[in-house]
């Protein structure tokens, strides 16, 4: 009791530690609480950044914070901090065994020519060795053309440097750069222009029939669609603000990017540094007049996916998510396309696992007919409860 | 004065005495408690801060941290779940398995809030053409009995029952507890890593006299291993149940001949069984309980003359699989099984068939997945063709395993 009493008297060795131990305990209380809250569904990842949307208020929409957990920890820092656990990943990727396959690929073929997609990473100096060699080795490999950006130029991977600094308040200068130095340069290249993280995993050939269903000659933009609550100032009503996650990847047409190209610079329009950028690239084209596609197949499913397959099959998604997901959050098995495109926080280990399961395991006898998964093409494509894609200019 | 010198001298020596006596590091510690405030404080933080961590329980918050260094599964709701199964791996098929380590398996078993594994997209697959599968089913009889446990019946077992045993013709399970709604067959045998020996000769025993007739091979398999049916029998079709022969996932050791790990499961032929059946019960041929299951398996095997084979396929590649598809292709193997693989303890995209028949350590979660990516997940546009990937026997190399006996301990 003597040392409580110790604990109490300012000026006393115990006093000192006394102080720092409750310091210590509600700092952690601090740092655990969100942790806790969430109980089992603790997840890693950073939330949708609703503390970027501040960022769209200048274009005259004020936000309401919808309920969101705390950002737990950055999950691209997370990824940052692994060992290398990769060894020798361009040697053991040949697969020499394609001439075994007897496959007929034909279809695929066909659509590798007629359906051109040109499909960027963003990528970074830190994560270039391991993630984007990676990509670039597995499904990169099924590209008509992959670009890889990051902040300084790297002529071995090939990486474009951008010349923005590092860091995820520069991630809309960055895609801005990336996507004018595109129509800059490439854009007789390619009709689709798809945007990834160096996380991401693509299946190529699914790609190319989701987007055979489309006219890269009307101003389009698919991926995994979020919408945002907020409170709109003045009419009081609630309204959804609409972008497509930027780590599942995103894809637009050659007529959205001729848009970009022609108005993007324009701060009134587009946003063009700070904040998220796929809220800040998904309202940019909106308000050029591009249209979101609804990109889930004709049973409803979806076939862009901001996490790991693991999550859909689960269902176990962090509390935001069914806020964002303009497709109800669905879950477990079945809410999944066989024609899935995309999924994001893909580690490289698991890029050359999903080639193997994807590519070369199969079951013997059994062969799958060419399913007709697209949705009638037409122009109300939202889902339904949507009828504000467009804000006004 | 000069008693005052002396006094002094004396105080000092007495000082120096006493300053030996208590240790360097003790005293510098003191001293800066005495005397630092930002000691002070900087001990109490640190001591706040491990309490409340500790305090606030969560495996979850220490283990993830672990788990995110080791590997982040595809689900990251198994946080640190693969960390566990690394714990798991490091023992190989001989040591004594600690019950700690099969409670961390059984942790991470699914809090999963959908418990569904069926895909009713059956009228989009109305065009496939699986009538080579359906051929195969019909000329290879494969009966396989699946290990659990009343602990594992309604995740793991229940998760097997509803993917991939969806396509067994002839599936058991057994357990040490009869359960009439599953069903499971009960053994006369106690739960615990110590029986299995037991369980697997008594549920071995149990198909000799009650189904011997009713099929051609057959196969043992845990709850926690996925197989892909069409591929067993693609694998068996080229083979003949007359021959005492017996396939699984090589180990060198042992047994001169090597034995099959019981996770990436093994098949018996027909010929093999009735051997089993005949002779054994006799435990100078075959240990009849304790040990671990696969090994003494496998030594009763070898002393009844049915042998081990190669079952890579023709380029090499393996299809049985102890560990579960990324292990394999990242070669994130435990020390021991660089010594017991007999196939060389290859990795890698191109180390494991396209025809691949068995993984292992596939958790609900994980079989689920599995389903989507092999039945489902397809790439459109590529039509598979049919790979001539098996080794007949006469054509069959075989391999010696690699090590014959453990290595020596220096």
């Amino acid at each position: 009791m003597s040392i409580l009493a110790e604990c109490v008297s300012p000026g006393k060795a115990p006093h000192r530690f006394c102080v720092g131990f409750l310091m210590g305990m509600v700092v952690a209380s601090l740092i655990a609480a969100p942790l806790i809250m969430n109980g089992d569904n603790y997840y890693r990842y950073r939330t949708e950044p609703v503390s970027h949307v501040g960022g769209v208020s200048r274009m005259a929409m004020q936000e309401e914070s919808t309920e969101r957990s705390a950002e737990l920890w950055s999950e691209r820092s997370v990824l940052d901090r692994e060992p290398q656990d990769i060894r020798d990943p361009a040697s053991d990727l040949d697969t020499a065994d394609r001439h075994l396959h007897r496959d007929d690929n034909t279809v695929a073929q066909r659509l590798t020519e007629e359906v051109r997609v040109l499909v960027w990473v963003m990528t970074s100096p830190q994560t270039l060795q391991s993630r984007a060699k990676m990509i670039r080795d597995t499904w990169g490999k099924r590209t008509n053309k992959i670009l890889f950006f990051s902040s300084k130029s790297d002529p071995d991977l090939p990486a474009i440097g951008l010349n923005v600094t590092e860091g995820r308040t520069h991630l809309m200068e960055k895609t801005n750069r990336a996507f004018r130095y595109i129509y800059d340069n490439h854009m007789d290249d390619a009709d689709w222009f798809m945007k990834v993280d160096d996380d991401t995993y693509v299946i190529m050939e699914n790609l190319r029939y989701l987007l055979s269903g489309e006219n890269s000659s009307e101003p389009l933009f698919l991926g995994h669609h979020f919408h945002l609550r907020y409170r709109s100032r003045g009419a009081g009503t609630m309204k959804y603000l609409h972008y497509q996650s930027g780590g599942a990847g995103y894809v637009i047409s050659k007529e959205a990017l001729r848009r970009f190209g022609e108005k993007g610079r324009d701060e009134k329009l587009c946003r063009q540094t700070h904040g998220a950028e796929d809220i800040g690239f998904g309202q940019c084209m909106i308000n050029l007049g591009v249209r979101i596609s609804n990109s889930t197949d004709v049973l409803g499913r979806s076939r862009f996916h901001c996490f790991p397959p693991g999550h859909f099959t689960g269902g176990r998604y962090p509390s935001w998510y069914h806020a964002y997901d303009a497709n109800g959050a669905r879950k477990g098995v079945q809410s999944m396309s066989d024609y899935a495109v995309t999924f994001h926080y893909i580690r490289p280990s698991e890029m050359q696992t999903l080639d193997y399961l994807i590519y070369h395991l199969r079951p013997y006898g059994v062969l799958h007919a060419l399913q007709n998964l697209n949705r009638e093409h037409n122009t109300t494509s939202l889902p339904a409860g949507h009828s504000e894609v467009f804000a006004q200019p | 004065m000069h008693a005052g010198h002396a006094g002094r001298a004396d105080r000092q020596r007495l000082d120096l005495r006493r300053h030996q006596e208590t240790p360097i590091l003790l005293r510098l510690v003191m001293a800066m408690w005495r005397n630092a405030l930002a000691a002070q404080f900087c001990a109490g933080l640190a001591l706040g801060l491990t309490v409340s961590f500790l305090f606030f329980g969560n495996n979850h918050i220490i283990s993830s941290r672990v788990g995110i260094r080791l590997t982040r599964d595809y689900d990251t709701g198994d946080i640190g779940h693969r960390g566990d199964v690394r714990k798991m791996a490091m023992h190989s098929g001989n040591d004594e398995w600690s019950e700690a380590d099969h409670e961390a398996l059984d942790r991470h078993g699914d809090g999963q809030s959908d418990n569904s594994f069926l895909i009713n997209d059956h009228h989009m697959h109305e065009g496939d053409d699986d009538s080579a599968a359906r051929e195969l089913a019909k000329k290879v009889k494969v009966m396989i009995w699946v290990m659990t446990s009343p602990s594992t019946l309604h995740d793991r077992a229940k998760a097997v029952r509803d993917t991939w045993g969806q396509r067994a013709e002839q599936l058991l399970f057994f357990s040490s507890a009869h359960n009439k709604t599953f069903p499971t067959i009960g053994l006369n045998v106690s739960e615990g890593r110590e029986h299995l020996t037991a369980k697997t000769m008594l549920g071995f025993r149990y198909l000799y006299d009650n189904h011997f007739d009713e099929a051609d091979w057959f196969m043992k398999v845990d709850d926690d291993t996925y197989v892909i049916m069409e591929n067993l029998r693609y694998f068996l079709s080229e083979e003949n149940p007359k021959d005492p022969v017996y396939f699984g996932h090589h180990f060198g050791l042992i047994a001169a001949q090597g034995y099959y790990s019981g996770g990436g499961g093994y098949v018996l032929s027909k010929e093999a069984l009735r051997r089993f059946g005949q002779k054994g019960q006799d435990p100078m041929l075959c240990k009849q309980d304790g040990g671990a299951e696969d090994a003494e398996f496998g030594k009763c095997m070898e002393r009844l003359g049915v042998k081990t084979v190669n079952t890579t396929d023709t380029l090499g590649r393996s299809r049985f699989h102890c560990f579960d598809p990324e292990t394999h292709i990242m070669g994130g193997y435990p020390p021991w099984y660089y010594k017991y693989d007999a196939n060389g303890g290859k990795k890698g995209l191109h180390s494991i068939s396209d025809y691949a028949v068995t993984f292992h350590y596939i958790y609900p979660s994980k079989m689920k997945r599995l389903e989507f990516y092999i039945y489902h997940m397809a790439a459109y546009g590529v039509k598979r063709g049919f790979q001539q990937l098996n080794n007949p026997p006469k054509d069959r190399v075989p391999i010696k395993p690699i090590y014959r006996n453990p290595p020596k301990k220096t």
